[in-house]
């Protein structure tokens, strides 16, 4: 008996982060976005340079895609990996769908664990930003004091980079939602919806919106 | 002695469950089963997880700018030692009160009049499914009634509406409260 499966990936919307987690899973995008294939060149370019000019001017690099990526419409259509495909079918979300002619469950269960494995390096990644620019800093010792000084200050403006670009593709997405609620709040007639944002203490960054209508 | 409440969800901050900003606690376990209830995953005294009263009342007082807590589920007077320790130790830090309760006044002992004399705002009654009105504000059937027990919230002006709450947390998740319509529903679907 054959069937269909799908599964979805979590909330995605930062196009740096979701690159960074299929290359932290080893999950080999086949004919990537520009983008996707860009940063990571740039990443491995990181690693392979010896030089301290060649390392900052590699770090300038990846700053300079950093930009690019800091809204939702970075974030590409489909993501063709070896095995299967994620397609964008909402604003934030990737979908995998999958047949098996047969009603063997093992290949539904090998995306489904890949799935997982990419939705918690996504998430790892996103909460430990800059982490790898900190790991970085903490063994620059062998260089001379002034060198330090340069490569420190580069290390902390790619750290800061990475954490605005995230920042603002939540803040994108955040928008783009509320925009969803609204043009449809406003449609159905009567409607009104409140936006309101923490910017305090354990809530800062929670965003609450109340649709309402009066009876 | 410490004291345990079974949780089935809690939100640390929503609009839509009385006056002001509130911290909302949903209770695990419910004998009613009122029919067409929407929170059937909260009847099985078996689901949920449990907490300590304490580490609930220090995580409410950690919470920056609430006008006080919301408890219902489940239902919240079939745990009532918890449940009265909950309110009033959240008194005594300056917040207030709403409880929910399918039950009537006439149905309860001592101890669940007590915590419900000891809240400010009650909302008391079975969920009917036939007198579902999503138009009702903080309620879910017109059988329901809202009762102030003290009078912080007696001049409070109760405007009926339709409310549906949405919120997006830091990691993004999107939660949804409140009774959405169709139309909403399929909004977020898109997103």
């Amino acid at each position: 008996m054959s069937y269909r499966w799908h599964q979805e990936t979590a909330p995605m919307t930062s196009l740096l982060v979701l690159q960074n987690a299929l290359q932290h899973c080893g999950l080999k995008v086949i004919d990537p976005s520009q983008l996707i294939e860009q940063l990571r060149l740039a990443r491995n370019n990181i690693l392979e340079v010896k030089n301290l000019d060649q390392k900052i001017a590699a770090y300038e690099e990846y700053m300079d895609l950093i930009k690019k990526c800091s809204d939702t419409n970075s974030l590409p259509t489909s993501i063709k990996l070896n095995n299967y495909q994620l397609s964008l079918t909402n604003s934030f979300r990737y979908v995998v769908s999958g047949y098996s002619a047969n009603y063997d469950k093992t290949d539904e269960q090998a995306m489904q664990a890949s799935i997982s494995k990419l939705n918690d390096a996504y998430k790892l990644i996103a909460m430990g930003l800059g982490d790898e620019m900190k790991d970085a800093m903490a063994s620059i010792e062998n260089l001379k004091k002034e060198e330090q000084k340069k490569l420190r200050e580069t290390l902390n403006r790619v750290v800061k980079a990475e954490q605005e670009s995230y920042r603002n593709s939540i803040k994108d997405a955040k928008d783009k939602i509320f925009q969803i609620i609204k043009e449809n709040a406003i449609k159905e007639g009567g409607y009104k919806v409140k936006r309101h944002i923490y910017t305090t203490g354990k809530n800062a960054g929670r965003e609450q919106y109340v649709v309402v209508k009066r009876s | 002695m410490r004291q345990f409440i079974r949780l089935a969800d809690k939100l640390p901050s929503s609009q839509i469950y009385g006056p002001g900003h509130r911290f909302v606690i949903w209770v695990q376990g419910c004998s009613l089963e009122c029919p067409g209830c929407w929170n059937r995953d909260f009847w099985s005294v078996e689901a949920g997880y449990t907490m300590d009263v304490d580490l609930l009342i220090s995580e409410i007082s950690d919470t920056d700018d609430i006008n006080g807590i919301t408890i219902l589920g489940g239902e919240p007077l079939e745990q009532p030692e918890s449940v009265l320790k909950l309110i009033q130790s959240v008194k005594k830090i300056g917040l207030t009160v709403m409880l929910y309760s399918g039950y009537e006044e006439n149905e309860l002992n001592e101890l669940q009049l007590k915590c419900l004399n000891s809240s400010d705002i009650v909302i008391m009654g079975r969920y009917v499914a036939s007198l579902r009105d999503t138009g009702l504000r903080w309620r879910g059937s017109s059988n329901q009634k809202i009762k102030m027990i003290s009078d912080v919230y007696q001049n409070i002006d109760i405007n009926e509406q339709e409310e549906v709450e949405i919120t997006i947390g830091q990691d993004g998740k999107v939660s949804l409260a409140g009774y959405p319509q169709k139309w909403l529903l399929d909004a977020l679907n898109d997103i």
